[in-house]
This record gives C-alpha cells, sequence and structure tokens, in this order.
C-alpha cells in the first residue's frame, strides 16, 4: 500500500513535464567504445543524436541501422549524430567486431557490457530501440522496434528537430 | 541483519533523491502483466491452473548531475498451486548517482561485469530469468586514458523468478571488487586488472561440518586487448586465478580465454579459445532453481541458443569464417567449434559442432543456417558412448509489403539420444518453432506460433499460440498472447534452464509517461 501511495506521489509529480515541450533531460550516457576510446553521449551536444540499441543477434537492427544512416546523410553529418549501444554480452560479444566491419559501420559503438546504459533509457532492454536526444541533451523520443516503413516517420522527426533551436 | 540496515539506508537516501529530483525530471514506465496458466500437460503436477497479476512500475529522476531510479514489484496470485508461489510487493531495486566530470558515486542496485564476464558477470538477462544486483555502493573514475572503480555490497537478486513464476529468496552474497584499467598511448594494448572477493551468505554445510573458517572466494585478473595489430588483426587475452575457501578446504580455480579478429580482404575470421579449470563463482542456494547461484557467465563459444553444459572446467576453440559471395548482399560462413567438457576426469565430454550459413539482403532479409552436433563421453567407462547428437536448421525471412512487413522465422532440430533404461536403443525426437508474424509500421502486429517437441511420451507435443500488440497510444502498449507454448531447456546466452510449457493466456500492458 505504502508503494502505491509513493506512485501516486511521483506520478502526480511526473504530470507537468510529461508535456512535449518540457522534455525529460537525458541521464548520462558514457561507456567505452569498440575501439575503447571513452564515448560521452553529453560531448555531442548541439546536434541531434540518435542512440540506437542492438545486437549481433538482432535481424531488424542490421536494417534499421543502414536507414539511419541514410538519414543522417541526407540531413546532414553536422546537424545529426548516430551512437549505436551493443547489448551483446560475453556469449555473443566476440561476433561484435566482425559486423561492424561487414557492415562498414563508421558511427562511435559503445559497448553496453554490463547493461548500465540499456537500464537508463531503453525501458524494455530490447533491441532494436532508438532514442534521440535533441540539441539541448533532452530526450525527444523513444521507440522499440523498427520496421523498414517507419523510415519516413523516423526522417520526419528528425528534420524537424534538427532544425529546433 | 546488516542486510536489512543496508536496504533501509539505501531505501531513504533513493527515496529522498528521487523526490528532490523529481521536480525536475520524472520517467515513469509500468508493465501490467495479468496471465492465466492452464494446465499445460507437462506431466509436471503443481505448476498449473492459477492467475497471476504483475505490475512492475519504474520511476526514474535525474537532474544535471544526480539521477535516482527505483523499481516496485507487485505480485498477486489466485489459486496458488503451492507455497512456493508467493504474494509480494517490494522496492525491487533502488539507485541513487551521483556524478561530476569523470568520477561517479552510485548507491544502490548496481549491475557489474569484468572482463568477459569469467570472473563476474551480474548482466540482467530477464528471458532467461536471470536479473541480481549487487546491493551497495559503488566509485568510479573514467576518463580517455583511465578507468577504474571500487564496489562492495550484498547480492539482490529480483524475487519473481519470470520462468517458473515461483518465489526467489534473498541471498545476500556479499561481493567486494576493485579493477583498474589504463591504455597509456592510442599505440598501446589497453591493460586492465581486477580483484574479487565473494562470501556466500549461506554457510549452512560449513557450520554443520563444524568448519573453523566460513566459505569464501577470492578472484584476480588481468584483461590485454590490442587493436589494428598491422592493421590486420585484434587480439583480447583475459588471464584469471581464484582461491576458495570451501569448508575449510582450500581450492583453486584457473581461466585463460582470447578472441583474434583477424581481416583479410573480405573474409572476416574469429579465433576463440577458452581454458577453464575448476572456476566458478557460486554463491548460496536459488530458491527456484534448486542450484547455487552463479555469478559468472564464462563465453562458451556456442550460438546464443545452443545448450551448454557445466562451464566450470572445459578446454575449447571455435573459428568462424565470413566473407561475401558472389556480392555483398550474400554473406556466407562457416563455423567449427571443438570443446573437451571436464577434460582428463571420468566424466570427460567431447563436443563438436559444425554449422554454416548464408545472410542475403535484397534488401529484405533472408538467411538460413544449419549444422550439425555431436556430444559424446570421451573419458570413463562410458568412453565413446553418445551423450546426445542432432542436425539442426534456422530459416529466418523478413519482407516488406507495403506499410506491413511479414516476419517468418523457424528453428528446426532433429535429435538423438541413449533410450532411457537399460534397453540400449536410441531414442529419436525433434523440437522446433516456427513464427509467422505480420507487423503493421510498429503500431500492431499478430504472431502465429507453433511448436512442437516429440521428446516425452504422454505430454503435449504440439503447440499453437497467438500473439498481438497493438500501440494505441504513443508510449502505450497492449500485448496479448493466447494458446500453448513450448517448454524444455532452452539457453540464452550461455544460461539454460529449464522453461515450464505454458497454457493459457497473458495481457500486458506497457505504459511510459
Amino acid at each position: 500500500m505504502k508503494y502505491t501511495l509513493l506512485a501516486a506521489l511521483l506520478l502526480s509529480l511526473s504530470a507537468p513535464q510529461s508535456r512535449a515541450d518540457e522534455r525529460p533531460l537525458a541521464p548520462e550516457i558514457k561507456g567505452k567504445s569498440t575501439q575503447d576510446e571513452l564515448i560521452n553521449v553529453a560531448d555531442y551536444k548541439g546536434k541531434t543524436t540518435i542512440i540506437l540499441f542492438w545486437a549481433t543477434w538482432c535481424a531488424p537492427c542490421k536494417k534499421a541501422i543502414p536507414e539511419f544512416i541514410k538519414i543522417q546523410e541526407e540531413i546532414g553529418e553536422d546537424k545529426i549524430q548516430i551512437i549505436a549501444i551493443n547489448m551483446d554480452d560475453a556469449q555473443t560479444r566476440s561476433r561484435v567486431k566482425s559486423t561492424i566491419k561487414r557492415n562498414k559501420w563508421k558511427m562511435p559503438i559503445i559497448l553496453d557490457t554490463d547493461g548500465t546504459i540499456a537500464k537508463k533509457i531503453n525501458s524494455t532492454n530490447s533491441a532494436p530501440y532508438t532514442v534521440v536526444i535533441d540539441k539541448q541533451g533532452k530526450i525527444a523520443y523513444s521507440e522499440e522496434g523498427y520496421t523498414s516503413d517507419n523510415a519516413e516517420k523516423w526522417a520526419e522527426r528528425l528534420k524537424k528537430l534538427s532544425t529546433e533551436p | 541483519m546488516t542486510h536489512k540496515k543496508n536496504t533501509k539506508a539505501i531505501k531513504l537516501v533513493t527515496m529522498i533523491m528521487l523526490t528532490s529530483v523529481a521536480q525536475a525530471q520524472v520517467t515513469i514506465n509500468q508493465k501490467l502483466t495479468a496471465s492465466i496458466y492452464s494446465d499445460n500437460k507437462n506431466g509436471v503436477e503443481g505448476d498449473d491452473g492459477y492467475k497471476l497479476i504483475e505490475e512492475r512500475l519504474e520511476i526514474r529522476g535525474n537532474g544535471q548531475n544526480i539521477e535516482a531510479y527505483a523499481r516496485i514489484d507487485l505480485t498477486k496470485f489466485i489459486d496458488a498451486p503451492s507455497s512456493d508461489y508467493r504474494d509480494d510487493e517490494r522496492l525491487e531495486r533502488l539507485l541513487t548517482s551521483y556524478h561530476l566530470g569523470d568520477w561517479r558515486i552510485d548507491i544502490g542496485d548496481i549491475h557489474l561485469e569484468m572482463g568477459r564476464g569469467i570472473a563476474l558477470s551480474l548482466k540482467p538477462i530477464e528471458s532467461a530469468g536471470v536479473d541480481t544486483a549487487l546491493r551497495g555502493g559503488q566509485m568510479a573514475y573514467q576518463s580517455k586514458k583511465i578507468e577504474f572503480n571500487i564496489f562492495g555490497g550484498e547480492a539482490n537478486p529480483a524475487n519473481l523468478d519470470t520462468l517458473s513464476q515461483k518465489h526467489v529468496v534473498d541471498t545476500p552474497d556479499r561481493i567486494i571488487g576493485i579493477r583498474g584499467q589504463i591504455q597509456a598511448n592510442k599505440a598501446l594494448p589497453t591493460i586492465g586488472i581486477f580483484g574479487i572477493y565473494l562470501k556466500p551468505d549461506d554457510q549452512k554445510l560449513n557450520e554443520l561440518l563444524n568448519a573453523e573458517k566460513e566459505d569464501q572466494n577470492i578472484t584476480t585478473g588481468i584483461t590485454i586487448q590490442a587493436r589494428e595489430i598491422l592493421n590486420t588483426f585484434d587480439i583480447y587475452i583475459e588471464g584469471d586465478y581464484q582461491k576458495r575457501r570451501l569448508i575449510d578446504q582450500e581450492e583453486t580455480g584457473k581461466a585463460i580465454y582470447s578472441t583474434i579478429d583477424l581481416t583479410i580482404k573480405e573474409t572476416i575470421i574469429l579465433i576463440e579459445g577458452i581454458y577453464l579449470n575448476g572456476f566458478e563463482q557460486r554463491g548460496s542456494p536459488h530458491t527456484a532453481t534448486d542450484t547455487r547461484v552463479s555469478y559468472n557467465r564464462p563465453p562458451t563459444l556456442e550460438r546464443i541458443d545452443q545448450e551448454v553444459l557445466e562451464t566450470r572446467d572445459i578446454l575449447g576453440g571455435r573459428i568462424r569464417l565470413e566473407r561475401p559471395i558472389i556480392s555483398e548482399d550474400y554473406v556466407g560462413h562457416i563455423n567449427g567449434m571443438y570443446r573437451i567438457q571436464s577434460p582428463d576426469s571420468e566424466e570427460e565430454i567431447t563436443q563438436i559442432h559444425g554449422y554454416a550459413g548464408l545472410e542475403i539482403y535484397l534488401p529484405d532479409k533472408l538467411a538460413f543456417s544449419g549444422g550439425y552436433r555431436d556430444e559424446r563421453y570421451s573419458g570413463g567407462a562410458l568412453k565413446g558412448e553418445k551423450l546426445k547428437s542432432m542436425i539442426h536448421g534456422e530459416g529466418d525471412l523478413t519482407v516488406g509489403l507495403e506499410g506491413y512487413e511479414l516476419h517468418a522465422q523457424s528453428t528446426n532440430e532433429l535429435r538423438r539420444r541413449p533410450s532411457d533404461g537399460d534397453s540400449g536403443g536410441e531414442k529419436r525426437y525433434a523440437r522446433g518453432s516456427t513464427l509467422l508474424g505480420l507487423e503493421r509500421g510498429g503500431r500492431m502486429g499478430l504472431t502465429l506460433e507453433y511448436g512442437y517437441d516429440t521428446e516425452k511420451e504422454g505430454v503435449r507435443q504440439h503447440f499453437f499460440a497467438g500473439i498481438a500488440h497493438w500501440k494505441f497510444l504513443e508510449g502505450q502498449k497492449l500485448r496479448l498472447a493466447a494458446g500453448t507454448q513450448r517448454g524444455g531447456v532452452k539457453c540464452i546466452a550461455g544460461i539454460c534452464r529449464e522453461y515450464p510449457a505454458f497454457a493459457g493466456a497473458r495481457f500486458e500492458w506497457l505504459g511510459h509517461f
């Protein structure tokens, strides 16, 4: 019962912040890349940043990532940044590098080895999962799954976001 | 007692933080599940005929340098078949984090992994029923060249086993660790070292046998990672050593693991090798599985869905070759794995697994693969005798159809193992599943599933289910699954669990606010 009351209290507190014009601030998203470089999403503030959760075993991810790269090329790499978050664990992690090489992906790819990043912004712990952070470092969209007819919707959303101040 | 004190303190801190950051930004995720479990006809008594309502509420708040998270789990059974199925409500996860520059402090439930999971892996894999956090604290520093963290706390498993729906009693095993990593220069390899201390909470056997000292486990490890050597290959090497005390007996464990990623023109080669000698990271008994909790998850050299035996004593390697065939849209791969379980012992088992596949992107995706796996005793009195073998085949097709997406997936295994009893014969059986789904723009979808498992007589062998989902509002999704789904041993990421067969219906509402 006390938890239900607590939840109700927090829901009431959260209600005004849920409006589209008051997007939630993105938490700290930081981790080591496949190249062992430290990537901090906050460093891309000023650009619209697409965070893509993927794994080697996820077939739709291999379809989603190239389509987001295409959108990035259309809008401009100076306006849109893609950061991929790999969700593979120890058993399949050995395949991550070959998948990146095979697909010629050039974007920074963070290895979320202990699932900490997924816990923060991937509410369903699933792949593909897309989070878009606006230029102010706030979460504009988060969405589970990907199908090919989503490309147009994402292109529209991202174009609009990239024109925001 | 200490566990309760820690929990109270963490609850207090998180609640204060959550309430304060709530003024700034809060996101809420909730998942309400109502399930009806009818008779699954699996030949097991006491796991049917009940209803379950679960609510998981996740509240996350974050300000500029501070983050707070709480997860509340509520479980209500109707007609619970036994006391293993318990009503529950609790603050399952709590976390408060403060970060400033390269420094970070976490208080609450943290998830960790050391190296490639050989020494420690506390990463949740919910689909395999694994969700244990470390309830305690962590201080971490992470810069471009150096990173280290120091952590300590008690294991805090999620108290509902999501596979069996049984209650899991807390196992507050103590874990303390330290880890450091340095890459002095980009041209040099990254070198890491770590140390972990584990003391299981359950010392009953120790007490029963009047052992003088409590059981414990000390593990150390080193990792070396080098990239783009001669512009051709990357290499990762990990070595771990542990000293365990079990009922006053000192034991040691050793582990070596390495991967090499090699690119020769268009061919990508992966070579992986592992040696584990008496290496384990076990805690207190897990009440839902009747085994001791394992806090490590070493690489298995296998595909994600393959059954693996024990990972305490193994020696093996695998090689994978991948290259385009005809054009870049056709990618072929071949894989070979050789693994010895419990080498040089009476129980030695040798596993061989070879498979190959082709992935086609035009731009829709078609992938298929197939292979053969054999496991047989290679030591002791049973030397040469088969444990099991299988021929497997898989297919995966995704086609875009003007606003819709069709997805078909099929996995099939033809298996052989010695017959039960002393008849000396061979049991042949098959298991697999096929899914056919139609999805509309991520807004709604319908999937039909057919599964089969012919191993056991007198139980249900064919399974049919339908799964529908509908995103009725942005951030709001309904999901309904009804019918029967096969159970049996299923493996996800090296964790193999006996899944109970499912018969009934399940309704889910997932909300994001």
